[in-house]
Formats: C-alpha cells, structure tokens, sequence
C-alpha cells in the first residue's frame, strides 16, 4: 500500500469493517489532501509566472517605441547638454530591455516553458562559439580573450543553444569585471565523469564571503556599482548548467581575479528530473528549490 | 524545514573515573541543516569533525546533547532501533570505500535494501547507476575496480535507499585530485537531481567550497 | 534466519566462505572428524548393546548392567569428543569472527541489527555443518564396520577357544556392525549442538562490536589500567625479543589463556589416558598370567602323591633350559586329584613337548602302575581366547590414546594458527617499524617456549594427580604399586614442544611473507 502511494498509484481496494480498510481509506484522504495542496502551490506558482510573461511581453512594445523616439531625437540636432540627456535615454532603455530579457528567460526556464534538450557533443565547439560572440565586447574594452581548448575532441552532454548562452553570460561577466589590459582566459579539461571548462580573469576578484552569493539574484557587489549590468546573468547561468546536469563552481581571491568552473556531466542523460523521487511532506516547489543559498 | 539540527552535542573520553587525561572531542556542537542543502564541516585532524560525523549518524551516542534527524530524535533510541533507523534514513559514504568485498557492485548497492528486507526500487537504482557511470560495472568485484570507481559504489549505495539524509566522511582522502573532483561533482550533482541532503565533512579547503554552505569546526566547536 | 531480511547477510556468509578457501575447508575437516569419531562412539555403543543382548538374553538383569556399562564408557568417551571438539570448533568460529569483525562493523554501520550479525556466524556454522555432518557420519559408520570387524575377529580366537558360556547355550561372543537410528540420530545432534555452541560466543563477541571501531580497524584490546612491566631478569635472560614476547603475553590474556589451556588439557588427557591405558594392560597381565602360554607338561596323581617340591622345582630348572623357554610351575588340586604344572611360553611346541618328555621320563621316572600320569600338551589353543581379550584390551587403549593424540595435535595446531592470524595486523606493524626476520622468528620462539612451559607447568601435575586418582579409583584391588607414569610425561614434553614449535613454524611462514603495507591497510 505504501509503495504505490510513494509512487503515486495508490488506489483503495477494499471497503469493508478490517483495521487495514480504515487505514486506506485515511490514507486515501490524506494523500487527496496532500494532492490538493500540491496542486495549490503549483497553480499559484503557474499565475506569477504567467503575470511576469505578460509583464515582459506587454512592456516590450512601449519601450521599443522610447527607444525609437531617443533616437530620433538625436537625430534632430541637440546641443550637447541636451544630447547628453539623450544619450541617457537611450542607454537606460538599452539596459531595461535586457534586464526584461533575461527576466524573460529565467521566468521561462523555471517554469519549465523551456526543457533543456541535452546531448553528446563537442566542448570544443561551445567553447569556440561562446569565445566568438564575446570577441567585439572584449576588443572594445581592450581585454585580451584567450580561448585554449587542446587537440582531442571533448565530448560532454549539454544543450548546446542554452548552454553556449550560459556560457557567453560567464565570460561576459569576467569581460566586465577585468579592468583594461587584462585577459580572460578559457580552457577546458576532461575528468573522468566531467569536462570542465574554466574561465579565468585578472580582475579585482570577490571576497570569499561573497562567492556563495555570486549566483543569486540580483546579486552585484558593492564595488562593481559603476559597471553595466542586471545581476542576472551568473544566476540564469547557473540554472541553465545545472538544468543539463552539471554545475558551476566559482573560486577567487580579491585583487587576484577569479576563476568560474563550469562542469559538465558526460553522462548521457545528466538530466534534471522536473518530478521529485521523494515524498516529503511541505515539501517546496523545484524552483524554490533552486534559489541558493541566500 | 531542518532536516538535521544538534543541540548542544558534546562528546567526551577519559576523566576523573578511568583516570585518563580527559578529551573534549566535541564541546558544545549546534548545527542546523536544510533539506536539500549541501553542507561541508571543514577542520583540521583531531578538531572534532570525524567524532561529529559519527555522532550525526548515529554510530555513536554522546556524552550529552541531542541530534534530531526529520524531527526524531535518535539517541531516545535503542541500538537496534538506532540501526534500523539508520539503515533506511541514512546514507555513508566513507573514507576507505568500504564495500563488502564479497558482493559485486549492484549487490553492494542493493544492500542496505535488502538488509531491511525491502523490495528495491529497480529504475530508481538503475538511474542511480548510470548517473555515477557505473552502467558496465554492475556485476564487477571491488577489488577490479579503480579508488574513484569505488567511491562511486559507495556513493550510490548511500542514495539507493533515498535516505533524509547522506553522510560523507572525508570521501576524497583516499583519491587523487582528480578522482577527488569527480566524486564531489557526482555528490553534487546527485545531491541536486534527487533533492537529497548532504554532509560532508574534510581538511581540505578546497574540497569544502564545493559545497553550497561550509562549516568551520575547531576543537569540537564551531567556530563562528 | 529465513526471510528476505537475512537474504543478504546469507549471500555475504556463503561467499566469505568461498573466498576463505583454506579456513572454511579446515572448519569442515575439523567437524567431520568430530562427528565420525561421535557417530562411531555410538555406534560401537549400539555394537556393544546388541552383543550384550545376543550373549545374556534381552530380559536379564546382567545384560541391563553389562550394557548399562556400556553406555556409560561411550558417554565417557563421547563426553571427552564433545569438550575437544567444542574447543576445535570454537577456534574456528573464533578465527573467521576475528577476521570478519571489520566486515561485521560495514555491516553495522550499512544497517544490519546485533541479531542479524550473530545470525550470520551462527549461519555459518549450520552450512558448515550440512557440509561435515553428512560426511562425518559416513566416515564414522566406516570406522564403525572396520573397528567391529577387527573386534569380531578377535572374538573369533576367544570363541574358538571355548572359554565363555551364555544363556540360551550362547557360547560365542559376537561384535557385529549394527546400524542404529537413535545411535546415528543422537551423533547428529550432539555434532550439530556442540558446533552451535562454539559458533554462539564468537557470534555474541562479533555482534557486539560497534561499527566505529571496526571500520577504524583499531581493534584496542581492553589493556588493564596497570602497565606491563616484567621483571629484569626475564629481559636480562631473554633479551628484547624475550620481552615483546613476554608483554605479548600479558595484553593477550585471552588467546594466549586458550593456548595454554588447550595444550594443558592435553598433556593431562594424554598422561592420565596412557596410566590407565599401560595400569590395564598390567592388570590383564596380571589376571591372565599365562596368556602367553603355548605348550604345557603336567604330573596328575591322587592327593597324596603330590610330587614333592625339590622335584618339581627340578623339572622346572631342566625344563628351562629349553632354549627361549619362559617356564611357570603351579600346583592345584583338581576334583580330589594333586595336579603340578609345568607351562611354558615357547615359539617351538612340538620340540618343547619332546624334549618336555624326554625330562619328565628323566626326572620323575615312568609311572609303574598307574600311580600318577606324565603328560605333555600343545596349549596355543587353550590360551588364544586369552592372548585375543589381551590384543583387544590393549587395541582399545592404546587405540584411544592414539585418538586422543590426534584430537590433542588438531586442537593444539588450530588454537595456536588462530592465535596468530589474528594478530595479523600486530606483527604486520612490527615488521613495519623495522623488526627484522630473524628477530622476529625469535619472538615467536619465546612465545612458543612460554606457552609450552606454562602447560606443562599446570599439565604434568594435574595430569599425575588424575593418573593417582584413577589408580586408587579402579585398580586399587590389583597388588602392584603406583608405578609414576615417566614416559607419558616424557612424551608429553617433547610432543608439547614438537606440536608448538611445528604450529609456530607454520603460522609464522604465512605471516613473513605478509607484505606490511597491505596487511596494514586491511
């Protein structure tokens, strides 16, 4: 009887006056209400996500249109104060629609809108890719991207859409945080259960007491104040890693820079399961799960 | 929810009775751990750390203090209640493998199962197997497999049973760097794809930042 | 120990035993030779049963009695079987509990219950059995039908010299091999209950240790609060070895009690058995002087015509110096009739006779008329029944020292191999701090010599005062004196210390070739 509730197929059998028909029929209630109050959170869960979509989606248009009316009023010919004001605009827009893009994403990929589809493939190529689109944004900065991934092919099971995402979020992330002159550096080496990928920059580091919160949401550090960026990028990283069934790990010194670990599993199926094999009771939902520590 | 919290816990040998100098080995230990969470205890050798290892498994009782694991108490227990207790909420995995050199690698994992006299969960343990890489091992001996395979065995032996619970004692001392990576990669990632809670304890620094919280202790204390 | 709970705990007890080869195919030996000689015991008692019976008839009270006593010499022997072989066993079941107990710990601390722990050493010796038992009886059956045959064929000679009178006109003794049930059911469960009663304290000991320490592999021996000095002058004597030896000796109370015990048992059994064995042997002597006799000449005449003593004395001398001749002379009367005797042990009865003759016509002179009679006799038949019970005495005494012997050399060989695999891991650890071979042979050497002195120290004498006992008990009628058993002793040292120093030997040559490292690491 306790085995088909663990596994969710406990149906009542008999009805009748015996000790062990009571018992099942308690059990029947309790698994009903435990059911209730799953589909409960689930369904409240299912409104915010919705809500934040449409806030999103429905916010995109509006600031599409500021975006367009900033640039044409640059092009109306403005002194510099006012062009200055302008450039402002501008720049703020830029900003709020990639923070509600990433907000987007991590949105979608909590609720699970988005299933990773992990398979064996070449790190290499990942890395490569990722290490392209990040070259004008290093070019710019004047930050040497070095990108070493050896001779021998390393084939590990990942998506390779969303995990070269994540990637581009880390090396962008060492990008901002090294200062002009400095170098980031990628390389990559096969365990044998793993293939990690490091990213290494010379920046000014994070303390230690900071590293675990690294990946939360939000998350800048205090001195970091003055540089671009949403605080989401290392935490939609992290969800999507360990969506294919790896995991980041950060390590750093301050004013020694810090090296961001990817590992990814080379088990085929290294696939984060959306039902949970145990029953615990208040158990919370996956997506609260995965917040990190805070 | 804790699913691990200490109360005080302290462990004591020798004193005034057997007339041996006395050992604080652990003095006063309170510890909280969420479900799901991936804690390490980090201290060097003689801080306590193994001693609270084995008290937060139930393979030693205390000299006083309490330790509840999913809000039971479990030195209000009989020995053999304990064991039992033990053997179904309570995953090791240890230093020195420890695998029964008699049984191959899906008997060994199977173990603690059948030791209770349950029917095991056939899939589940299979997805466990393949997760640590072990899918072509099942039939094989310990002694024909490498450190790193072993503590894979003992790994997964810990999970079949989906304690509340899995304790690890220094489970990289035995392995070199590398072995030692891939153990704690697979600890987290197992930890993280069955929602299982772990408690790893080590010397080594690096080895504890891999965890998601890290725990200092220093002569039987926490240190703050 | 049915039930999926112990499915486990079974599958992890039969393949240790696969792996142990050698220990687990010694463990087997061990309890088929104990069954074999308890099922023989009972058989000869079933033997010894129905030849009472056939003898004396059913419904007699002598036969209740004789065979009464029957039992009760089996159960006497049996009771001896049963106490080595339970020490036998008990090595064994100690020996794989020692070397298990680091399995036992994983075990705990993977979950498996006390109960469940001593389950499996108790488990153990039921497999152990179902393997020794069927075969020790098959060996023992064998033993019986050779031991009843050679019995029978003795018999035969007594039989044929007509010497013994039954009821029913039952005149010949017989030893069959009888196949009794309760005899073969009764040796079941003897071997089966002396086997669970060896394996029930090791398993008690194994289930008690707690999973720390036997995963820790640190097995720390309960040394008593007071440290282990030793006097000067056991250093002084025995140099540093001699020392370790004797510290060794001190920490294991235990193992090293056992040894001592077992070859202490021994050397008293040996010495106690070998009195009564050679004091029987006298005695029958004694009771049937003239077994060796093979031929006779006699002198027969009326009552007073007895021959007189210097005459007859004469005969005697002449007769001598027949050569290898053993003369006895006796004179009896016989339904009214001077009978004088001349009996001679003798490997030529025809020649004996002749010469016997030609004396007799020498010394005495033919009879002129009818006076008395001159007569000449072939005696073998007349003293085989004798010379046969003397044969079959002496077989089962020294037959049964002999068995005990063995019991005595497999117990001693096994609690000494025992003691040193289990401590394996010490001398491993010696070794590794820099002991060298040869000091290390010496060591063991000591701890040979302390050992076999101590047994002997506590066997010679409580094995004489047993001796003493038994002779003022059974042969206080006999008139000879309480002759100390020298050559018993004498055996028993040099067996003691031949047995020890072998068992050492052998142990030791297992563990030089130990590789430290490993031996550590296990």
């Amino acid at each position: 009887m306790l085995d088909d509730a663990l596994a969710g197929t406990f149906s009542v059998r008999d009805y009748d006056e015996t000790i062990v028909s009571k018992i099942e029929s308690k059990m029947a209630k309790l698994l009903d209400a435990s059911r209730s109050q799953q589909a409960r959170v689930a369904d409240e869960q299912r409104r915010v996500h919705s809500l934040i979509s449409d806030i999103s989606h429905q916010t995109r248009t509006p600031l599409a249109n500021v975006s367009l009316y900033a640039q044409l009023l640059m092009e109306q010919g403005l002194d510099e104060p006012q062009a200055r004001l302008a450039r402002q605009i501008v720049t703020n827009t830029e900003k709020l629609d990639f923070l509600i893009q990433q907000l987007v994403n991590t949105s979608r990929l909590e609720s699970g809108l988005i299933r990773m589809a992990p398979r064996l493939a070449d790190a290499r190529e990942l890395i490569r890719a990722a290490a392209a689109g990040c070259e004008s944004d290093a070019d710019s900065k004047g930050i040497r991207l070095v990108a070493a991934v050896g001779d021998s092919p390393l084939m590990a099971s990942f998506d390779p859409r969303w995990c070269g995402e994540a990637l581009v979020n880390i090396i962008d992330n060492a990008i901002k945080y090294t200062p002009a002159g400095g170098e980031v550096r990628v390389c990559a080496v096969a365990y044998e259960m793993f293939v990690r990928i490091d990213v290494a920059d010379s920046g000014r580091g994070i303390a230690e007491a900071d590293l675990p919160k690294v990946f939360g949401r939000f998350w800048r550090a205090v001195e970091s104040a003055d540089h671009p960026g949403a605080g989401l990028g290392l935490y939609l990283a992290r969800q999507i890693v360990t969506g294919c069934g790896g995991y980041i790990h950060a390590r750093s010194a301050p004013g020694r820079g810090s090296v961001f670990s990817v590992f990814l599993s080379k088990v085929k199926d290294g696939r984060k399961t959306p039902a949970r094999t145990q029953v615990q009771a208040g158990e919370a939902s996956p997506s609260q799960q995965s917040g990190g520590p805070q | 929810m804790n699913i691990l919290r200490t109360a005080d816990l302290k462990k004591h040998y020798g004193g005034p009775p057997s007339g041996a100098a006395l050992v604080r080995a652990l003095d006063g230990v309170d510890l909280a751990v969420e479900q799901g969470e991936f804690v390490s205890v980090v201290g060097s050798s003689g801080s306590g750390k193994s001693t609270l290892l084995h008290m937060l498994g139930g393979l030693d009782r205390p000299t006083a203090g309490s330790v509840e694991i999913s809000g039971q108490p479990i030195f209000a227990m009989r020995d053999d209640e304990l064991t039992i207790f033990r053997r179904r909420h309570i995953g090791f995995v240890f230093q020195s493998y420890n695998l029964v050199p008699v049984l191959t690698v899906e008997e060994n994992i199977r173990l603690p199962l059948e030791l209770d006299g349950s029917e095991p969960d056939g899939p589940f343990i299979s997805q466990v197997i393949d997760l640590l890489g072990l899918s072509d091992r099942r039939r094989s001996l310990p002694n024909q497999l490498s450190g790193g395979q072993q503590q894979r065995v003992a790994i997964a032996r810990a999970l079949a049973a989906k304690p509340a619970i899995v304790l690890a004692d220094e489970p990289t001392g035995n392995l070199d760097s590398r072995g030692g990576l891939d153990v704690m990669g697979l600890l987290k990632i197992s930890g993280e794809r069955f929602g299982q809670t772990i408690v790893l304890i080590t010397h080594n620094p690096q080895i504890a930042q891999m965890a998601d919280r890290i725990i200092r202790i220093e002569d039987g204390r926490i240190a703050s | 120990m049915t039930g999926s709970h112990d499915r486990a705990i079974r599958r992890v007890t039969r393949r240790s035993l696969k792996q142990n080869r050698s220990h687990t195919l010694f463990t087997v030996l061990a309890i088929t030779l104990s069954a074999a000689m308890i099922s023989a015991v009972c058989g000869f008692a079933a033997s010894g049963r129905q030849m009472v019976f056939d003898f004396l008839g059913q419904d007699v009270m002598e036969a209740q009695l004789y065979s009464a006593t029957v039992y009760t010499v089996a159960a006497v022997f049996g009771a001896i079987l049963v106490a080595t072989s339970i020490i036998i066993a008990s090595n064994a079941f100690r020996a794989s509990a020692g070397e298990r107990t680091r399995q036992f710990g994983l075990l705990g601390a993977v979950g498996a219950t006390r109960k469940q722990i001593s389950a499996a050493v108790v488990y153990e010796g039921v497999f152990l059995c179902a393997l020794g038992i069927p075969l020790g009886l098959l060996v023992g059956n064998a033993i019986h039908l050779a031991g009843a045959g050679i019995v029978d064929a003795l018999f035969g000679e007594v039989n044929a010299a007509r010497m013994v009178h039954g009821a029913n006109g039952a005149s010949e003794l017989h030893f069959i091999y009888v196949f009794s049930w309760p005899a073969t059911a009764l040796a079941v469960v003897v071997s089966f209950a002396t086997v669970l009663i060896s394996a029930w304290l090791p398993a008690r000991q194994a289930s008690r240790v707690s999973p720390i320490d036997a995963i820790r592999q640190t097995r720390p021996s309960p040394a008593s609060a007071q440290s282990v000095q030793l006097s000067p002058l056991t250093r002084r004597l025995f140099g540093c070895e001699g020392g370790l030896a004797a510290k060794y000796a001190k920490r294991h109370r235990r193992s090293y009690r056992a040894t001592v015990t077992a070859l202490a048992i021994s050397v008293i059994l040996f010495i106690a058995v070998s009195f009564f064995a050679s004091g029987m042997e006298r005695s029958m002597a004694a009771a049937l002087p003239y077994a060796g006799v093979t031929a006779g000449a006699e002198y027969i005449a009326a009552e007073d015509r007895r021959l007189p003593p210097p005459v007859s004395a004469r005969v005697a001398d002449r007769l001598a110096e027949y050569p290898g001749a053993v003369i006895h002379l006796e004179e009896t009367t016989e339904d009214g009739q001077a009978l004088t005797v001349w009996l001679a042990e003798t490997d030529d009865v025809a020649g004996f006779r002749a010469y016997a003759r030609s004396v007799l016509d020498q010394v005495i002179g033919a009879p002129s008329a009818g006076e008395y009679r001159l007569n000449t006799y072939d005696a073998s038949q007349i003293t085989a029944g004798q010379r046969a019970i003397m044969l079959a005495v002496r077989l089962f005494a020294y037959g049964f020292v002999a068995l005990l012997t063995l019991i005595a050399v497999t117990n001693v060989i096994s609690t000494v191999v025992t003691n040193l695999r289990l401590r394996q891991r010490e001398f491993a650890l010696l070794r590794g701090i820099g002991m060298s071979k040869r000091n290390f042979s010496r060591m063991l050497g000591y701890e040979s010599l302390l050992s076999s002195a101590r047994a002997l120290l506590y066997g010679i004498p409580l094995g004489s005062a047993l001796a003493y006992i038994l002779y003022k008990g059974f042969m206080g009628s006999v008139e000879f004196g309480f002759a100390y058993p020298w050559t018993a002793v004498g055996i028993s040292v040099l067996g003691v210390l031949v047995i020890v120093f072998a068992a050492t030997w052998i142990a030791q040559g297992r563990i030089r070739r130990l590789n430290v490292i490993e031996a550590l690491q296990e």
